[in-house]
């Protein structure tokens, strides 16, 4: 055990260093009070390091690090009161919902973030994680690695985010 | 990473200030000592209580009264099934969950745990209640049949009836308990089907 500890210690700052302010992206994103982000964000960290110690470099860091980011922010939502409470939504749903930010403060960059981050609060957790990781930049094939989609369902519900996202976002020229 | 160049969205999104959390390695493995500590304490009460309730009918075992036979047999029944439930609470406890694997895959794990925990709970009466039954019942079979004649008398009886009666209250309560969470562990099997759909 001490002997992987180096390693284990290395690969996590790495991570904290590479990864940081997704991961801190990922926490406002799964839950809106700032306590409660902190909360989980140090759950996710601490994941991670403890993940490292069965780390075998089978996987790429980033898909490692977003699996166990995603999987601990899904466990902590799953084990919720939340989770039997909430009214969340799928990406077909969304589109339905009315958008609050139709007024001129809504072209600013920070109201637009303000509209997309309460869109993402109030869609279900597997279609949070897709649009929060197409929102990141990764790949089809990374995304479906992370999730454990297939690539068909990957592609699909990419296509409906970025159809949701111009839909909602498109007059600010966002998408 | 994808090879498109990122939308607007996308580099608004990753502009977002997030909330910074610095934990060093130390820190790491404190936390994680306090966490496998706290998992121990939790082991170890398990084992603390079994052995305590053993040593308790080992002893009422060795007791010469009451002078029935079946009295030592009632008590090794008791200890017997006291281990019966600690083994099956071992077999029941929750197992870690995969850290690295694909979320699609840790949620039907998970699902299959909250699963298999809701069925151990509504089992209850069978393996944590069941097993100390068989003994019970000898112990206050053995309790009125070791008396000598002149103890068995109404007011025995009733003292007996009502220990027996504490016994099935609190094993219903029991019971009902884990029936309750149960019911819990079933809606959040519920959220993650619905979730699902």
């Amino acid at each position: 055990m001490d002997a992987q500890r180096p390693d284990q210690d290395a690969l996590y700052a790495r991570a904290a260093a590479d990864f940081g302010p997704a991961l801190g992206r990922l926490a406002r994103a799964y839950e809106r009070d700032a306590d409660t982000q902190r909360d989980l964000l140090q759950d996710i960290h601490l994941a991670l390091w403890r993940s490292f110690a069965q780390y075998r470099g089978l996987s790429s860091l980033r898909t490692w690090v977003y699996r166990v980011a995603h999987n601990t922010a899904a466990s902590h939502v799953l084990k919720s009161r939340r989770a039997r409470t909430a009214h969340w939504i799928d990406l077909d749903k969304a589109c339905d919902l009315p958008d609050p930010g139709s007024t001129d403060a809504a072209r600013e960059d920070t109201d637009t973030l303000a509209r997309l981050l309460s869109l993402i609060h109030q869609l279900k957790p597997s279609d949070r994680q897709v649009m929060l990781l197409y929102l990141d930049g990764l790949d089809a094939r990374e995304t479906g690695e992370i999730t454990g989609l297939s690539p068909g369902a990957v592609a699909t519900r990419i296509h409906r985010i970025k159809a949701l996202l111009a839909d909602r976002f498109s007059t600010d020229g966002s998408t | 990473m994808t090879d498109e160049q990122p939308t607007r969205l996308q580099t608004l999104w990753r502009s977002l200030p997030a909330p910074d959390v610095t934990l060093s390695p130390d820190e790491m493995r404190a936390r994680a000592r306090g966490l496998e500590r706290t998992l121990r304490a939790r082991n170890w009460r398990e084992y603390i209580a079994a052995a305590v309730v053993i040593a308790a009918f080992g002893w009422y075992a060795t007791l010469p009264e009451p002078a029935t036979p079946l009295w030592p047999i009632a008590n090794i029944a008791v200890i017997l099934g006291v281990l019966v439930t600690v083994w099956k609470m071992r077999e029941l406890a929750p197992r870690p969950l995969p850290p690295a694997a694909p979320t699609a895959k840790l949620v039907t794990f998970y699902r299959s745990e909250l699963v298999r925990q809701r069925d151990g709970l509504r089992k209850v009466w069978l393996w944590y209640i069941g097993p100390s039954v068989p003994g019970f019942l000898l112990w206050f079979a053995a309790l009125w049949i070791g008396d000598s004649e002149a103890l068995r008398t109404t007011e025995r009886a009733i003292a007996l009836g009502t220990a027996a009666g504490i016994w099935l209250c609190v094993s219903a309560g029991v019971i009902g308990v884990n029936l309750m969470a149960a019911a819990r562990l079933q809606r959040m099997i519920d959220a993650i089907d619905d979730e699902r759909t």
